[in-house]
């Protein structure tokens, strides 16, 4: 299975985290720690070993990726795909 | 270095190599660099420039910008999602529209979005179109926030008319690309004969400028705008040209057309000078058309703020055709006397047309 961003979620990087709109939501919110390194590696759906490939490339020891992406899939802000 | 330099050291991050010693961003001067960030749309590209450290501060002023910038992401995508609520609207209402600044900029021209930020939606649409869009936005919770200040002044002579949302959110429908005397001499035509580019915004497809009228309509906006001219317009014309260079006489055309060359030549110019930006040599070439006489007051006038008198007069200058420029006096002359016009008495419409306006 792979994992994409929510691709009607409009949003930003900033230097403290990406800023992320998904639909339905009253508000932007902003993303930290593991949750953040997911999506800002999701430029292109990627299984899972990949993702915590990057993210861990991204930041050594980076703890949770799995618990992050099933967070941001229960918000509704990453989909998963066959 | 003083705020101002500064934030122009911001806008121009990334077009130049960085100095070997990067400037230190002392407490003080933190706020007021946030201040000009804002005021020049620069926050976003300021707070990449502490990131990438071609600025230093302390981590709590690092922080402090850092926080400025997730505020202002916020605000660029709750407008992102008005945009696309705005483009269903015209939809239904069968406005023909190309949205311009902002998030066509920002998501097409610029390495991440996050680097231009925006405050407002701009969206053009053809002068005869104007206000059936207001009507459109009207209904939609938006309000003017002028009123016409002669009926038809708009739609006839105004760059854009300003509707705001009751949640604040500020569409500007504009009618010509330019403000002034080169708007005024502007032909709408030019820009909507050609075809429009979609891009892809939250999942959707929406109309926008392709990239030559992007580039000509940043030039124009950074040089040819009686608002504040921002570091960040300027920063528009340096980033949008990679798209353009290989076809440098497409922006030729273009410009020429809507007799913008000044505009084009003069925004070249200043982006290389102020900016550190080197464009590529059709551009160089494009920018080096020489400038009139008449055209020089005109650019002058946008920074100098002329009296309403002087600014009447350069528009007649620019307004084309002898019955135009008789029509736009009049009505400059009407709106400067403080005379507001007759209207003509209200008659019975026809059996006719009252059924087809119930269409």
């Amino acid at each position: 299975m792979r994992y994409a961003r929510q691709p009607e979620a409009l949003w930003r990087s900033t230097s403290r985290g990406p800023v992320v709109f998904a639909p339905g939501d009253l508000d932007p919110i902003r993303l930290h720690g593991a949750a953040a390194l997911v999506w800002e590696v999701l430029d292109q759906p990627l299984e899972l070993a990949q993702l915590d490939a990057d993210v861990t490339a991204l930041s050594p020891g980076a703890p949770g990726v799995d618990s992050a992406v099933a967070d941001l899939v229960e918000r509704g802000l990453v989909v998963p795909l066959p | 270095m003083s705020v101002a330099e500064l934030a122009r050291l911001v806008a121009g991050h990334g077009l130049r190599d960085d100095a070997l010693d990067p400037p230190w961003l002392a407490p003080m001067e933190v706020g007021q660099l946030l201040a000009e960030g804002r005021r020049h749309k620069l926050v976003g590209m300021l707070d990449q420039a502490v990131a990438d450290g071609a600025l230093r501060c302390d981590d709590d002023d690092a922080h402090r910008i850092g926080e400025a910038a997730v505020e202002v992401a916020g605000w660029c995508v709750r407008l992102e999602r008005h945009l696309l609520a705005v483009h269903d609207l015209f939809d239904a209402h069968e406005v023909p529209h190309r949205f311009v600044k902002g998030p066509t900029v920002a998501h097409r021209f610029y390495s991440h979005p996050g680097l231009r930020m925006f405050v407002d939606i701009d969206v053009l649409v053809p002068p005869e179109q104007l206000d059936r869009a207001e009507r459109a936005l009207q209904g939609a919770d938006h309000q003017r926030d002028q009123p016409d200040p002669y009926p038809g002044f708009s739609r006839r002579y105004a760059k854009s008319v300003s509707m705001r949302h009751r949640d604040g959110m500020e569409v500007d429908v504009h009618r010509v690309l330019a403000d002034g005397p080169f708007g005024l001499r502007s032909r709408p035509a030019v820009v909507w004969e050609r075809p429009a580019v979609d891009f892809s915004l939250g999942g959707r497809i929406v109309p926008a400028l392709d990239p030559a009228a992007a580039f000509v309509h940043a030039c124009v906006n950074a040089v040819a705008s009686y608002d504040c001219v921002s570091w960040g317009a300027l920063r528009d014309v340096a980033q949008i040209a990679p798209s353009v260079a290989l076809h440098p006489a497409r922006v030729a055309e273009l410009a020429t057309a809507m007799e913008v060359e000044a505009c084009v030549a003069e925004a070249v110019s200043r982006a290389s000078r102020d900016l550190g930006w080197e464009p590529s040599a059709g551009l160089v070439e494009t920018a080096a058309r020489p400038i009139s006489e008449r055209e020089r007051q005109w650019l002058d006038s946008y920074r100098q703020r002329p009296s309403d008198p002087r600014r009447a007069l350069q528009g007649m200058q620019a307004v084309p055709g002898l019955r135009a420029k008789a029509a736009y006096l009049v009505s400059v002359g009407r709106l400067l006397g403080g005379r507001r016009p007759r209207r003509r008495a209200s008659r019975p419409a026809p059996a006719v047309a009252q059924r087809r306006s119930l269409r």
